[in-house]
Formats: C-alpha cells, structure tokens, sequence
C-alpha cells in the first residue's frame, strides 16, 4: 500500500468536494431564477486533459456536457501557448463537445498551479436570453439554427485576465436583455474561479505529485468501483425501439433505437438505425445523446458512486453522424431535450428486463413544458408562464411506480406552488391531481399522471406546449398494460374541445380552460395477477376505478 | 438564579447537567439511552445523580428529545385524517415532484403520512388575495367526518389553499367537525404556519397532526413521572428554531420541537459566545452515533425558516445543525471498490465499541483512537476499563482486508472520520461564503474534544475551545435556553410607506395571538423581535432581514427597508437588481431570558493531588508515536500555558493535544488550545 493512501483519500473528497462548492457558489452569484431556482445548470472539474473529476447537477441532462466542453476547448487549442493563465473559455455549440442548445452555456476556466497547467473548472447554465427568433431563446417551431441565438465556438470570452470586449458588445447588441446575459456570463466565470481557487488551494497544501497521483486514484476508484457493479450485470445484447411523435413542424412519427452490448469490460451502446435529423427543432447532439447513456450507464451500475471519468471508462457510445439524436450543424435543436430524453428511454427499454432491480418501466419519457403568456388582469403586464410539468413513472417488480414526478431528464426541479402562481400570472388553477386515465394496468401498477387545469383569466392568453408520448404510451413490461399519453385540450367557450400534441401560441379567451394531462407510467406483471387486498385498496383510494379494475384486474366485488 | 436541570437525550446517551445557584455547581451525569422508552433514560439520569431534597428545590426541568422525529423516522403516530380544497388532494402525494437522487430511476418518494381515501376534498375556494372564490360546502365536512370516524382516525388536520391569507373556512370547518361531536386532534394549517406555499403548510399540518398525541403522551407521562419525584417546577421543552417552549405550549404545538435534540449543543454555543464574547464559532460535536456542526455568528446559531426532516419540509425556524453519521461508535469498514469508509452504521450503546467489551467486534473510531493512544489510560468515569486487546483484533479485521499494518489502519479510520467531519464544516462555512480560519471551533459531545486537534488542522483553524462539561455541552445548553414564542404570515406586496403600515398591522395581530398562546405571569418579560423576508419582484426565494423596531413595529421608512435588504442581498449574492423590491412574510418572536446563571470554572471531582504522568501515543502532526503528558482537567491551573502533546481527562470526555498546540485552562471554565 503506497504510503500516501490516506493523504490521497483526503484530497479525494475534497476534489469530489469542490464540485459541490461551485453547485452553491453558482446559485449565490446567479442573478437568474432559472438557475437559482430551477437549478438548471451544472458545474465540474477535470483533470488537465478533460477526464472529469467531480460533477455537481441540478438536472440530470448535462452529464456528459462538462468534460465533452473541455476536451474539445483542449482539440482547438492544441499547441503549448495556445491557453495562458487569465484565459476563459465559452462554447455553445450544440454539435460539439458541451453542446446542447444555444440557450445553455459553457464557460470553461483553465487552472494553473506554478505555470502548469493542472486542471480545469468548468460549467453550463441555460441563460435568460441568448437572442434568436423567439423571446427566451426557445423555440418549437424553427427550422435552422440560426433562428435560434447566438454561437460561440469555444472562444476567448477572457484574454490574460481581460474580458473580450468585441465579444461582450456583440453579445449586448444581439440579445433582448443584456444586463441579464452579462449576468449570466459572470455567474459563470464567478463559479468556475471559486474552483479553481479551490483547487489552487489543494496543489498548495499537498504539494503537486500528490493531487495529481490522487486525480488518477480517483478516476480509478470510480472504474474500480463500477467494474465492480459491471460484474454483477448479465451478459449479452440487449435491443430496444421506440418513435418520437413529431418534430414540431407537423413531421413523424420517428424512430428512435438502441442496442446495448455488455461485456466482461465494457458497456457499449449502438443507436444506428435511430431515423436521420429532422427539419423541426427536436435534434439532439451526439453529445447529448452521450449524456443520455451515461444516465442509464449510471442508473444500471450504482448511482450512489460520484460521477468521474472513471466510471464511465467502462461506457463506449456509437451512432452513425447526422441522425435524430447526433445532428450536424445547421440542424435547429431548440426542443433537444425531449429526444435526449428519448435516448435515454429507449436505452432504459433495452436493460429493464435485464435490471429489473435498477429500472422500473416505462414513464412519461417527457418534460411537458408548458408555456402561457397575456396580460396580467391585475397589473396589466405582460407575464409568461412556463413550467415542465410531473408525469407518473413505471411500476417495477417489486412495486407499483411513483405517482407524479419529474421525468428523468430534470432532477433538483420543483413545481410552482399555486398559491405564488395564481399571483404571479393570469390563470386560475382548478385542478392539480391525479387522474384516472386507462392505461399502466399490472400486477404492479403503473405510477399516477396529473390533470392540471388553467382557467384564463386574462383577456386573452397564449398556450404553448411541446410533449412526445402523445400518441404512443409508456412501455411496460412482462405482460403489464402500458401508460397512458401526454396531451393537452382547450376546452371553448362553444363548448368545442380541443386536443393539442404540440403547439405555439394559440389563443385562448378570458374564462376559457387550458387542461393538461400527463401520462401513467407503464405496469409490471399480468393485471389478473395483482393482489386482491391492493386492488380493493387502489378502488378505496381512487388510484383506479371501479370499472377499471373489473375490465383490466378482472375483479368482482364482494 | 434558579435551580434547573438539562437532560439531553442523543442516539446513543441520555446526558444530565444539574445546576445548583445555591453552591454555584454543576452535577454531571451519563446514561445509556433506552431507545423504546427514552423517559426512562431520563428519569434514570436522574435518580443515579440528583438527589430528591434538591429536585425539590428546583425551578426548570429542561428538555431535548427525540421522541418527535423517532415517531416520524418510524411512522408511528396519529391515524391522521386530512380535509383538503377539493381539486388539492393530491398535493401532499405529488410534493413539489423533485427526485432527490436523479440518477437513481427506483427511488421512490417518502409514502404520504395520509393515504388517498383520508385526504378528503371540500367544496371552498379562495383566491390569493384573500377573496372567496367558492362558498364552504359544509356538507362535505359532515360528509368526511363520517369516513374519519368510520376508519377510525383520531387527528385531523385542515388545510385550505390560501388560507394562509383568510382562514374563514378552515375555522367554520374546524367548528363543524367539534359541533358534529369530534373529539380528537385538529391541527388547522393557518395557525401551525401563515406563510404560503401549499405543499409546505399542508405538510407541516400534516406532521403536526401526526405526532401531536405521541409527544403529548411522552410529555405528560415524563411530567408526571418528575412529579411524583417531588419536582414542582416548570417543565420546558427546546425549540427546532432555537430556545424552548413550555411542556403544554408544545402539546399545541408539537411540530415546533421536531429537531429539539440536536439544536441545545448550538443553542449553549450561542450563549457562550454571548457570554465570553468568543467571536464567531463553529460547533463539533461529536456523539456516538453522529457527528452535528453549527455556525454561530454574533453570537446566534444561524436560522433557518423551513426545517426538513426526512425528505418533509416543515415551515418553522430551524436552526441550521447539520449532522452525518459519524461519531464515537462509527464502525470501519472496507467497500466494494476497496476504499476504507467509517460510518454511518454505529455500534451505538448496545454492543459499543470492541474495546468496551460488551461483545461488539466491529471495529470503531473509539477503538482506533485507544488503539493509538489517543484516549489514554483508558479509564471511564463509568468503572469501564478499555480494552486494547479487543480493540487490536476488530481493527485487524478491516487492516487484513486492506492489506495494510494495524496501525495505519487505525490512523486512517480517524483520519477518514475527521476528514467526513470537515468537509461537513466547509459546506456550513466556505461554501456560505464564510472563512472557517477567522472562527473558533466549539469541541464538545462525547467524542468532539478527543478528535478537535485533528478537524482544525484540517480546516486550518487556529483556536479551539472545549467548553465546561465538554462531554454533556449540549444538556449545559439547555440549561440556558431563552423560552420563545414565534409566527409568522406570508402577504406579498411591494416595499412603500402604506404596505408598510400594513405590515406593522400583520406584526400587532402576530404579537397579540403570540401572547395569547399561554397565559403567564411574566408576560412583561418578553421581548420582541422582527425579521421580514423580502425579495425583489418575480424571485421565488427571499431574504430574511432584521430592520430597526419600537415595541414590536418597524421602526423605518419604506426606503430605509428597501435599503436594509438590498444591502444584505448584495453581501449574499454580490450585486443588487433593478427591480421592485417586495415585503413576502413577517415574523414575530417573542423571547424572554430564564434567570441567569454563572460560568464559573468548572468545579470536577476528580481528586487534585494526581501526578503529572505521561504515555505514548500518535501525534497526527509529527506523524509519529511521542509522549504524551497526561493531565486531568481539574488540575490545570487557570491562565497557565502548557505544551502539548498532551492528553486531558475529564469525567465524560478526552481532549487529544497534538504535539503541535499548547494550551490553558481558562478563568471562564473553557479550556483553549492554539494549533501552532
């Protein structure tokens, strides 16, 4: 045993520590609700060549978008000279390494101890503003990147300790508000400065070999910790397919799939045969598609392990460029999420049979994000809305599935209370419940989707929505029935009632009903097998009807 | 003066502290605690240490328990029936919908404490200013009262939306369910909490009505118990949010001691910071079974006011301990990527650790640290001899498996122990934005002086200070606790001169209900504060502030107030906004003082003619076995400067000095040891 293990151990956890650090100084120094409140962002270090070394998130869907952000800042800058002390980076190119969408930013600080460089902290938040067709940068209905921001290809956004002033007026000129986005940048660079400070900090303590001998025990603590678990997964090949409905230009469905390979070594996932990119904006990158894996990689192995490089040694992905979920520039990629979450569902799909301990099955598989805007009836300004929404998850086959969570691409994110959104915005919420949908029937029940209903209360207001699974349900597994679908309604003045899948900014009358469902996750088991005891307890408590449990459990009362 | 006693009931021990005014001194004692009866534990403490014409004689029993979070971390409580705004139901089931571990797809929420078919909807609406929307459908209150009695639940809490703002129906349902013939518990979500946000209320409603027959039980059996024992005095009860509360104030109120355990350590570091002007204090205390951490800043813990206890907010002050599992007991053992990890898995009372030969085997920190020399000779005020042999063979076990010498087996289980400690620190200081190295570190508990030395090098504190009865610090504590009464209101509005005489109005209605709660004959004793939480316009989170008052009122201009925050706004998230700044909640405490006590030196019993001795142990500084000297505490003569390496007894606790730090006993009672 080296003679330094307990000293390496030390400066283990602080490094894994340091992740945390920046997670805290990022909501400190961030002037965004999106960051300090949804939490939409993530913050990391790596080693000088990019392997990541602690990650702290607030979704789950930026995984693989730090250390991808350096590794590439480390491909264009490649000769000695080319990153000095006092330089920052900044990228958000979606079909490069940290890239998902424009609005989400990286901001990439090299640390130097003693001239050398060390190490690197970096992280990547969804600005307010990045300019582009739409206000907020989001946009479901373009159709080329260019529609939708502002790129910058990983440059110098600081020079030798000196901002880049050509690039702040630029960013300035083309944005809707630009003290927010400043604000944003410097939230970024504020962060990324705590940890390398921190770092700084360590190299001085311990003296350089050390930290650097303990970056690599790190690294190789998490392979050996997940080797470990690798063990234990059984071998062979694993497929999985599944569609994407529609690329928000009315296009689809599209078919998305996964082969998942496990060997004595490694984990491979193989996604060709996913459909070619799309004229909408649900693209997604091959980056993003690394994140998606890395989520399940990390659901099937143990999640309890700190994410590092280390971990995902043992994880290859591969997908023919050009497809749904690896698009190349100038694919719009505004609504990427739900294809990454897509991703990650279909490789979910694949292990579930194999891990029914780790993965339960299918869920909502959608943020649902959920947009109104109008006037304020009170103060007559103009407010937009915008909330992803809880879906239920899949029962698994121990237990029936969780009713009403965020789907697996959110993570610290939290509803708006009703009390503060009746304030805040012209709507009424009359509803927020679960519902009683057919759909996720099993020996283990699918878990509860939500009805909310939003009663206009403005003069007129503006729905935007954007969902997969509206036509195809949550999977489910060994006989079980699936989920149910995600949709929307408006229901009229007339008494018309209308169905949405996807859609931007249709008007809505004072008065009227903005109804949304979220999908039941999928069932486990044959119903007719579910225990009697629970099936008269889900009728007590309204998790089921009466008829239900009579047409899918088979059940006669008495 | 008065004479009061201070049981604390922790995981592993029930510590007592009995203070005397007449003699100026303390009684210490320590029992094992009795996890399925913990009154006993502390009616044990008792009559092992306190005899009964001085029982007699005294004023406060003052308590810390457990016995609230026990009933929530088991689930046993009330069979709570919950009344909810038809549509709302679901509320208390789909929480906010956050996954607290992302990467993990089975992990599953804490199940709702009221199942579906006891969450039962009314037919009422108001509106968030307060309006009514939908009239109380009374009906549905007889209606669910009829399914309450049928299912046999005997606590019911209400909870409308944005009653918060206009309680009428949740009042009108209240004296429904009484004029139908309900006898048992109502908690009503307007008067456990006036702040907004649905989920939050209704869970701490929730809670309140879950636990409130449980506490109530365990208080009046405990009281009467004491009365029997001839105790006449008053019975108190610490607060989560800081001082404490009368045993049938906290019948009413039973949520508000949820966290009473851990907050008396930080509560008596307050006052001591107080006292002796010691700066601003971080608190190591370091039990048997866990490790809790503090941050005092002028000389008051640091507040909170939403609580979490188990994956359930709960709208109440909360003092910010933070707590891991690691402590005295913590067992070493060898994970599956080959990394020696120490806790959370404690050898608590029952077996204890190997080398108290009460048959664990596990290897614990208490085991490495008499392994090393770092306890000394090993004797306990107890008559327990440690045992070196035992201690030797568990720690062997994990040193074979790691393929490493006993030694440094045992090095590295104290070093992997502090080091969790530390980083627990840091996330209270640095990632506050709080520098650890301009702060004292407060050592105490069991275990918290022996491994303060080693916690401070790594923080790179220069002072420690181990307060009187460093051992039982947390019962001392609680004989100084402050009796507190607080509430609080959420009404959103934007900071000008006409909202604010509103808010002065909100804070006269606070003020007289707080009065109202109990009547007693000291009521011009209290002492009033405020805070205001406030934010500017379109963020959900706030800032509490403590503006300038006159009896209870804000004594300051709309300006002044916008000031007031705008300045603490910029040294928390460095830069202010343009934008509209807005009033969100007021609080109202209520706070009066018991009758003072003296610090004076800590008067132990050990017999004051022992020569100075000395025995090897490890010195982390050196990174080598040196001599120790071997003190006992009530021989340090005050003022005087020693070396270290030493190691200093005390009845309930060892204080490891490294070879690195000298230190003195001071006139206060405190022992401070200066690193370097």
């Amino acid at each position: 045993m080296n003679k330094d293990y307990f000293t390496a151990e030390v400066i283990k956890d602080a490094l894994v520590a340091v992740g945390e650090e920046m997670f805290n100084a990022m909501i400190r120094t961030s002037m965004s609700p999106i960051i300090y409140e949804s939490n939409d962002f993530a913050v990391g270090a790596t080693d000088a060549k990019g392997n990541l070394l602690a990650q702290g998130n607030g979704v789950t869907a930026f995984l693989a978008m730090l250390d991808t952000a350096v590794v590439a800042t480390l491909e264009k800058y490649p000769n000695k000279g080319d990153i000095n002390e006092g330089d920052i980076f900044i990228t958000n190119i979606p079909y490069a390494g940290g890239g998902s969408h424009l609005s989400d930013v990286v901001i990439i600080c090299p640390v130097f101890f003693e001239h050398e460089l060390v190490a690197f902290t970096v992280n990547k938040a969804h600005w307010t503003e990045v300019g582009g067709a739409e206000p907020g940068s989001v946009s479901t209905r373009s159709t080329e990147i260019f529609q939708e921001g502002l790129q910058f290809n990983f440059l110098k956004v600081y020079e030798n300790g000196k901002i880049n002033a050509v690039l702040e007026e630029i960013i300035r000129s083309n944005v809707r508000l630009p003290d927010s986005t400043m604000g944003d940048m410097y939230a970024g660079v504020a962060a990324a400065k705590v940890g390398a400070n921190r770092i700084i900090e360590l190299f001085s303590k311990y003296n350089r070999d050390n930290v650097v001998h303990a970056m690599q025990e790190l690294l190789d603590y998490g392979e050996r910790m997940t080797r470990a678990e690798l063990k234990k997964l059984p071998k062979g090949e694993f497929y999985a397919e599944d569609i994407i409905e529609d690329d928000g230009l009315g296009n689809g469905p599209f078919k998305i799939c996964a082969k998942v390979v496990i060997s004595e070594d490694k984990i491979l996932v193989d996604y060709s045969g996913t459909d070619p990119q799309v004229p909408g904006p649900f693209n997604c990158s091959f980056t993003g598609l690394v994140t998606g894996a890395r989520c399940i990689f990390k659901a099937i192995t143990n999640p309890e392990i700190p994410a590092n490089g280390g971990c995902f040694r043992l994880l290859e992905v591969t997908c023919p460029e050009g497809t749904l979920i690896s698009a190349v520039a100038p694919a719009p990629v505004s609504i990427y999420y739900e294809s990454l979450i897509a991703a990650i569902d279909v490789m979910w799909k694949a292990m579930a049979p194999v891990v029914p301990d780790r993965l339960p099955a299918g869920h909502q598989r959608s943020v649902g994000a959920t947009f109104v805007s109008g006037m304020h009836p009170d103060t007559d300004k103009f407010f937009v809305m915008g909330e992803p929404l809880v879906g239920g998850w899949g029962a698994s086959t121990k237990l029936d599935g969780d009713n009403g969570q965020f789907c697996c691409g959110n993570g610290e994110t939290y509803n708006i209370p009703i009390e503060l959104f009746e304030s805040r915005y012209g709507l009424q919420v009359e509803q927020y419940a679960f519902h009683n949908e057919d759909g996720g029937a099993g020996e283990y029940r699918g878990g509860k989707g939500v009805v909310l209903d939003y009663r206009v209360t403005s003069d007129e207001a503006y729905f935007t929505y954007a969902a997969t699974r509206t036509e195809s349900r949550p999977w489910s597994m060994d006989g079980g029935q699936e989920g149910s679908n995600n949709y929307a309604e408006i229901h009229r003045h007339d008494g018309d009632v209308e169905r949405h899948h996807m859609c931007t900014t249709v008007a809505v009358k004072k008065n009227e009903l903005i109804r949304v469902f979220t999908a039941s996750g999928g069932g486990v088991g044959d119903p007719k097998k579910r225990a009697r005891e629970k099936i008269t307890s889900d009728i007590k408590n309204g998790y089921i009807t009466e008829e239900q449990a009579s047409l899918d459990y088979g059940y006669k009362a008495g | 003066m008065a004479k009061r006693i201070g049981v604390d009931i922790g995981g592993t021990f029930t510590d007592l502290l009995f203070y005397d005014d007449k003699t100026n001194s303390y009684i210490v004692e320590k029992v094992p605690t009795v996890p399925d009866h913990p009154e006993q534990g502390c009616l044990n403490a008792i009559s092992a240490s306190v005899p009964n014409d001085l029982l007699k004689e005294t004023e406060y029993f003052l308590h810390g328990t457990t016995v609230g979070i026990n009933a929530l971390l088991e689930r046993k409580g009330s069979k709570v029936g919950l009344l909810a705004t038809k549509g709302f139901r679901d509320v208390l089931e789909i929480r906010r919908g956050d996954r607290a571990e992302m990467y993990n797809l089975i992990w599953t929420p804490p199940a709702p404490i009221v199942p579906r078919h006891l969450r039962l909807p009314v037919t009422e609406r108001m509106l968030a200013d307060g309006k009514i929307h939908m009239e109380l459908n009374e009906d549905d209150v007889r209606q669910a009262l009829e399914t309450f009695n049928k299912e046999g639940v005997d606590s019911i809490a209400i909870t409308y939306l944005n009653a918060y703002v206009n309680p009428e129906h949740e009042l009108r349902s209240e004296a429904i369910l009484r004029d139908a013939g309900f006898t048992g518990a109502i908690s009503v979500s307007h008067q456990v909490s006036g702040e907004h946000r649905e989920y939050e209320r209704t869970t701490t409603t929730v809670v309140d009505a879950f636990v409130r027959n449980r506490m109530r039980g365990y208080m009046q059996a405990l009281e009467e118990d004491l009365r029997i024992q001839s105790f006449s005095g008053q019975c108190l009860i610490t607060r989560s949010g800081s001082g404490c509360m009368t045993f049938s104030e906290a019948e009413e109120r039973p949520f508000e001691t949820i966290m009473s355990g851990p907050v008396a350590g930080a509560e008596g570091a307050g006052e001591l910071a107080r006292a002796l002007k010691l700066g601003d204090i971080i608190t190591a205390d370091v039990g048997g079974t866990s490790f809790d951490t503090c941050l005092i800043i002028d000389g008051r813990p640091q507040l909170l006011y939403q609580g979490n206890v188990i994956g359930l907010p709960l709208q109440t002050p909360w003092v910010d301990v933070r707590s891991i599992g690691a402590g005295g007991g913590s067992i070493a053992h060898v994970d599956a990527g080959g990394l020696l990890k120490v806790g959370p898995q404690s050898a608590g009372s029952v077996p204890g650790p190997a080398c108290y030969s009460r048959g664990g085997e596990e290897p614990t920190v208490t085991d490495a640290a008499f392994f090393l020399g770092m306890l000394g000779e090993g004797k306990l005020a107890s008559g327990v001899k440690l045992d070196n042999e035992k201690a030797e063979k568990a720690i062997s076990k994990v040193a074979t498996q790691l393929e490493m010498g006993k030694e440094e087996c045992a090095r590295g289980i104290i070093r992997i122990a502090c080091a969790s400690m530390s980083e627990t620190i840091r996330e209270i200081t640095i990632e506050q934005g709080n520098d650890p190295r301009s702060m004292s570190l407060l050592a105490f508990g069991g275990a918290g002086p022996l491994l303060a030395s080693i916690m401070a090098e790594e923080l790179d504190i220069t002072n420690i200070i181990i307060p009187p009865y460093a051992g039982n610090f947390s019962a001392w504590g609680l004989l100084g606790a402050d009796l507190l009464r607080a509430s609080a209101r959420s009404h959103i509005m934007p900071v000008n001169d006409e909202n604010l005489a509103y808010g002065n109005t909100i804070l006269n209605e606070l003020f007289a209900d707080l009065e109202s709660r109990e009547s007693d004959n000291n009521s011009a004793n209290w002492r009033k504060e405020v805070a205001v939480d406030m934010r500017y316009r379109g963020q959900e989170h706030s800032v509490s502030i403590s503006p300038p008052i006159k009896n209870g009122q804000i004594d300051s201009s709309a300006e002044e107030l916008a000031r007031i925050f705008m300045d603490a706004y910029e040294s928390s998230f460095g830069g202010t906004l343009e934008a509209t700044t807005e009033i969100v909640s007021l609080r109202a405490t209520l706070r009066q003082s018991l009758p003072a006590r003296k610090y004076a030196r800590a008067d132990y019993t050990e017999s004051k003619t022992e020569k100075a001795k000395s025995l090897k142990a490890f010195s982390f500084h050196k990174g080598e076995w040196q001599d120790f000297k071997l003190y006992s505490r009530a021989v340090l003569e005050s003022g005087k400067t020693c070396e270290g390496p030493a190691i200093v007894t005390e009845q309930t606790t060892t204080i490891y000095i490294d070879s690195n730090d000298s230190f003195s006993s001071a006139n206060n009672g405190c022992l401070l040891i200066k690193r370097g």
